[in-house]
């Protein structure tokens, strides 16, 4: 009996959603996170200022940004939507299980990346082209990128009534628990844990390492906030 | 005065009629279960307040936890009614039916869903035929013990109730299906139709629709592994896909 195209299309839509979560995401924000940890420690701002510079004048960034990051991210994001219209109302009142829990958070952290994403994106990477005169920002042959006095600024500001560094702790959080709890998903979508206790150390491993990103993503965050105090 | 259970019973007359709180006071009796309260409701459908009501409608078959109809919500928590025992139960008993199955009556649900879903992933074994067949083949204890576990489901739904990924807003399954899947493909006969199955689990609806909430498995009344019956069919699903993939 040959299966329906639209089945296995629609099968690999899914394997695609998970797969763009892994590889292109979830590695650029472990990229991400090390780039910004330049940040730390003496010589920070000048160490974070070249990594950005350097990173900017690398000749195939644009093909990365768009390609490697932004379609995969937007895909993975259009796709987490459908995946959320499948959820009924939480039910952790009834079935307060851990799992129902990271669940739940795992599409509650979903949504708010999905506008904390867009935030972050706009004022780093798009004000610096789309506005070069903002003050702060560090030029490189005509173009304009984001610079650790940029950033350290940046932190203080408020936006939306709330303080920039706010919503960073919040999305950083939210971004690091989506990838280490999706990792956890992986482990069993991708039929790799498949008993309870395979599925239990593999908690464990992806909240170890989820724990180490938001050490390093806070470390950087407030790298910037007290630079030059 | 001799001693009452109290009882608090979510009812409505037809799908789309409103519905309302009713409170009932039956004699307490021991190894009383809900399922036996509720008949002493039926036999005297007088509300607390002293108002006389139509019987409280609820199915019910085998009285013994193996046919799964008397499914419904007792304290917020998804199970069987014939094996709920009054005397472990903070009272009032608050009883609701199914919220995820469109209401008949009462605690009354249609779960046709359930039955129609087995039937997509071929939850049985072909063996009819022209001719006889001859003794089926031989399989290990090991499997043997494996497949009676899963071979336990009696299509309750409590699965499927405490599912949060699982709906009218949902085309997923659910977890019963699944582990049927599993059960049939682990079958050196029903292995025939393996790739049916796999496929049926591949499309919308399938695998792909679980979110690892594990509800599942902590509600599932016969204590089926169903965390463990999804990742083995999502590995055998990838498997398939895969080869589907490669091998053309
Ligand atoms: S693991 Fe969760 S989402 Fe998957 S079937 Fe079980 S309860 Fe539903
Ligand atoms: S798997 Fe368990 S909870 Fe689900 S329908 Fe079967 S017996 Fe009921
Ligand atoms: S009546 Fe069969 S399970 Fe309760």
């Amino acid at each position: 009996m040959a299966p329906a195209t639209s089945t296995k299309s629609k099968y690999i839509l899914r394997k695609l959603f998970e797969l763009t979560g892994f590889l292109p995401v979830g590695g650029f924000l472990l990229e991400h996170l090390y780039s910004n940890f330049q940040a730390v420690g003496p010589g920070g701002a000048e160490r974070f200022d070249k990594v950005v510079t350097d990173l900017q004048t690398n000749p195939l960034i644009i093909f990365l940004e768009i390609g490697v990051i932004g379609l995969p991210l937007l895909y993975h994001g259009f796709y987490g939507m459908f995946v959320a219209t499948m959820a009924s109302r939480p039910n952790t009142g009834g079935y307060g299980y851990l799992r129902n829990w990271t669940y739940l958070f795992q599409r509650v952290t979903g949504a708010i990346l999905l506008f904390y994403i867009g935030y972050h994106v706009w004022n780093t990477r798009l004000v610096p082209v789309l506005h070069p005169d903002t003050p702060l920002l560090q030029s490189n042959g005509g173009e304009h990128y984001v610079s650790s006095q940029y950033m350290h600024e940046y932190f203080h500001a408020a936006h939306f009534g709330i303080q920039v560094l706010w919503i960073y702790l919040i999305g950083i959080a939210c971004a690091v628990y989506h990838f280490a709890n999706g990792l956890w998903n992986i482990g069993i979508h991708w039929g790799l844990t498949i008993g309870p206790k395979a599925q239990q150390v593999s908690g464990l491993v992806c909240g170890a390492l989820g724990a180490t990103l938001l050490a390093i993503g806070y470390a950087s965050l407030f790298a910037f906030y007290n630079m030059g105090s | 005065m001799s001693k009452t259970v109290a009882l608090k019973i979510k009812r409505q007359d037809s799908a789309d009629s409103p519905p309302r709180w009713e409170e009932f006071d039956v004699p307490w009796e021991e190894h009383l279960n809900v399922h036996a309260a509720l008949m002493a409701v039926q036999r005297n459908p007088v509300t607390k307040s002293g108002q006389k009501v139509a019987p409280v409608v609820w199915d019910a078959n085998c009285l013994e936890e193996v046919c799964g109809s008397c499914t419904m919500n007792i304290n917020g928590r998804v199970r069987q009614a014939c094996s709920a025992m009054v005397d472990s139960l903070e009272q009032p008993v608050e009883i609701r039916p199914m919220t995820k199955y469109p209401l008949i009556r009462d605690l009354a649900v249609d779960r046709t869903r359930i039955f129609n879903d087995f039937k997509r992933v071929h939850a049985w074994i072909d063996i009819d035929g022209t001719h006889a067949l001859g003794p089926g083949p031989k399989y290990s204890p090991e499997l043997a013990q494996t497949r009676y576990e899963l071979s336990q489901c009696m299509a309750c739904g409590c699965c499927m109730e405490a599912c949060p990924n699982y709906g009218p807003q949902s085309s997923f399954i659910g977890a019963a299906p699944i582990s049927q899947a599993r059960l049939f493909n682990l079958h050196p006969s029903g292995a025939m139709h393996c790739d049916e199955r796999l496929e049926a689990l591949m499309d919308d609806g399938g695998v792909g629709g679980c979110g690892n909430a594990q509800n599942c498995v902590q509600v599932c009344p016969k204590e089926i592994p169903l965390t463990t019956s999804l990742a083995e069919e999502m590995r055998e699903t990838q498997k398939h896909a895969l080869a589907l993939l490669f091998k053309r």
